[in-house]
């Protein structure tokens, strides 16, 4: 049974280049369950996916996030995927360099705070940023293009946590290599 | 003042920080048992600050002393050029007792030794008589169970060692605060010992109680002890046969202990392996993104951007075509049948038109009922007007029938215009009897800002010409 009030929802995050997580930050500091995924992974098969399909797109359902790619492959089909991997790539490399563990960027109770951002955005990360066509700094551009697009979040003390869209993309890299 | 040993040792016990602090240097260093002079004064004048009493601080300071530390035989050397010391092995192994995670392990190396000195033992009670009483065949047993004792020995304290370890490292890495930075520092220095104890220690003590290890040259320990036993057993000494399978099983046991603490450091072991490729990983795929970014450095000073099809973005993309979609208002038929777009044409395009018919239709219907009453008012207006016409009296002496009526219909008809003189006219000529005669000339009557010109007319018979 489609819920048409969270199917309308839904489609609003989606086509606006939004991932939709497993589980949401709420104000009061806690990850709950996301009503859109629980109505998206529950009618997937059922009615979502084909639906999408037919107004040509991918709804692509991985582990704790869906989110939508078109399927018409212009030019420009991978230009924002290149910007999510390059902030993401200059964040991990930031955090080792700086004696940190890799999970400090997964882990919800920890983050990187803006102290250690700016620590991380030197010039060799920011000539990294500019070629792929950020050129904001680290803190803009981590807002506009990784939490804009809820891939990452500022956790209650104001630190930058990925989601499980986040954590997706470096399973694959860490599953690839 | 010279301290006897006892009371040296019982002050150092007392004080056993000092040494203990002493033991993590040496372990630390890993270059002999040499302390620095230094470093030990330093130590043993924090404790003897933390003592209240002066004169309990001036034994301490006497008791520790170097000198008396030497003169008790409590020390190995001391080399003062070099302003290092070296403690008696039994004194820093003492400490490491009071302290399990202090505890030394069992290398591979010392393990080999153990496993050669039993199987010595058992080629050495090959060669010779085995027989109660034989001086030789005595000799033996003494060394062999002395072996077996110290096996045993050495054994429980690499486990007692191994747990005291497993479980300070431990510790360490699940306290650990990953948003501090020395805490994480220290959690990797502690799954860098944990891995370093698992491979050279743990592991190598687990292959030391196997009893099935595939080894090149002579038995396993316990398989050359159990072959020993067999040896004796078939000498007919049962008694002696059975004691050494009592200090087989009891080494035996500790494998137990062993494969537990295998099996607790495996996790960290794994999260260490884990944390390591993360790393390389990460490393490796930002290395190759920098020198992709170095190659748009050619002097121009043009800002140039990497293309989202290089090879250096093929890993981790689960993002591509994420985007946000725009949307084209101008519609594309493209190949498609016209006939069906005819269709579409006329099923939008029909109801439009029935809609403007309708509304054509009624602003018609409209128009004709505006007709319909204007003509029904002039219909009234000219039978009002031919109703004042019957009563309209010309006489013979009238010149001018025109003027008359004018006169007659501006009196007695309300919006009067030239339009009604007429029309009375007519109305007068199909009543009066004798016609109407014009006379030759042209008369004006102006009103309401129109202008009629006429002849003037009289009853006929009336002629002024």
């Amino acid at each position: 049974m489609i819920n048409m009030s969270l199917s309308q929802q839904i489609y609003r995050e989606l086509v606006n280049g939004r991932v939709i997580n497993e589980r949401s930050y709420r104000s009061d500091g806690s990850l709950q369950p996301d009503e859109l995924y629980e109505e998206l992974f529950k009618n997937y098969d059922s009615y979502y996916r084909e639906h999408y399909e037919s107004i040509g797109y991918q709804l692509v359902l991985r582990e704790g996030f869906v989110f939508i790619r078109s399927l018409e492959r212009d030019e420009a089909y991978s230009d924002v995927a290149m910007k999510i991997q390059s902030l993401l790539m200059v964040l991990a490399r930031g955090v080792q360099e700086c004696g940190y563990e890799f999970a400090l960027l997964t882990t919800h109770e920890a983050g990187v705070n803006d102290k250690l951002l700016e620590q991380i955005d030197t010039e060799e990360k920011q000539d990294i940023l500019r070629a792929c066509g950020l050129k904001g700094g680290l803190i803009d551009e981590s807002r506009k293009v990784l939490e804009a697009r809820n891939i990452a979040y500022r956790n209650a003390k104001g630190s930058l946590v990925l989601t499980a869209a986040g954590i997706g993309f470096f399973d694959e890299v860490f599953g690839a290599k | 003042m010279i301290v006897s040993t006892d009371k040296t040792l019982i002050a150092m016990i007392e004080k056993k920080d000092v040494f203990l602090d002493l033991i993590d240097y040496l372990d630390e260093q890993q270059e002999g048992g040499e302390v620095p002079l230094s470093f030990y004064y330093e130590r043993v004048r924090r404790a003897i600050q933390s003592v209240e009493q002066e004169r309990d601080q001036k034994r301490l300071r006497q008791t520790l002393d170097i000198d008396n530390l030497a003169h008790s035989g409590l020390l190995m050397e001391v080399d003062r050029h070099r302003s290092v010391m070296v403690f008696q092995p039994f004194v820093i192994e003492m400490f490491r007792h009071f302290d399990r995670s202090r505890l030394r392990e069992l290398s591979s190396e010392q393990l080999e030794v153990l496993r050669s000195d039993l199987n010595n033992s058992l080629k050495r009670l090959q060669e010779c008589h085995i027989l109660q009483g034989d001086e030789e065949f005595e000799q033996v047993l003494v060394v062999l169970f002395e072996r077996l004792r110290n096996a045993h020995a050495r054994i429980k304290q690499n486990v007692l060692s191994l747990q005291g370890q497993a479980d300070h490292l431990s510790k360490v890495v699940e306290e650990q605060d990953i948003a501090d930075l020395e805490q994480t520092l220290k959690a990797k220095k502690a799954l860098e010992e944990i891995n370093q104890i698992y491979q050279k220690h743990v592991l190598p003590t687990l292959q030391f109680l196997n009893e099935r290890e595939q080894i090149k040259t002579g038995f396993p320990a316990l398989t050359a002890v159990e072959e020993i036993a067999t040896t004796l057993q078939k000498a007919g000494m049962p008694s002696v046969s059975q004691r050494v399978l009592y200090a087989k099983n009891s080494i035996r046991a500790y494998a137990k202990d062993i494969e537990a603490i295998r099996k607790t450091l495996e996790r960290y072991v794994r999260q260490s392996a884990r944390q390591r490729h993360q790393y390389d990983c990460i490393e490796s795929i930002f290395n190759k993104l920098r020198d992709e970014v170095l190659t748009l450095h050619d002097g121009k000073l043009n800002s140039k951007y990497l293309d989202s099809r290089l090879d250096v973005f093929n890993y981790g993309k689960i993002f591509a075509g994420l985007k946000k979609m725009r949307f084209d208002a101008r519609l594309e038929w493209g190949d498609i049948n016209h006939a069906q777009c005819f269709d579409e044409h006329l099923r939008v395009a029909l109801p439009k038109l029935r809609k403007n018919q309708e509304s054509e239709l009624a602003r018609l219907d409209r128009q004709n009922d505006d007709r319909y009453q204007q003509e029904q008012l002039l219909m009234r207006r000219k039978q009002h007007i031919q109703v004042l016409m019957e009563s309209c009296e010309i006489t013979q002496d009238e010149t001018d029938v025109h003027q008359h009526i004018h006169g007659y219909l501006t009196e007695r008809l309300d919006d009067y215009a030239l339009p009604d003189l007429l029309e009375g006219l007519g109305w007068l000529r199909s009543r009066l009897d004798t016609p109407l005669k014009p006379r030759f000339s042209l008369n004006r009557i102006r009103y309401q800002g129109h202008c009629l010109e006429y002849f003037p007319l009289a009853l006929k018979g009336m002629t002024h010409d």
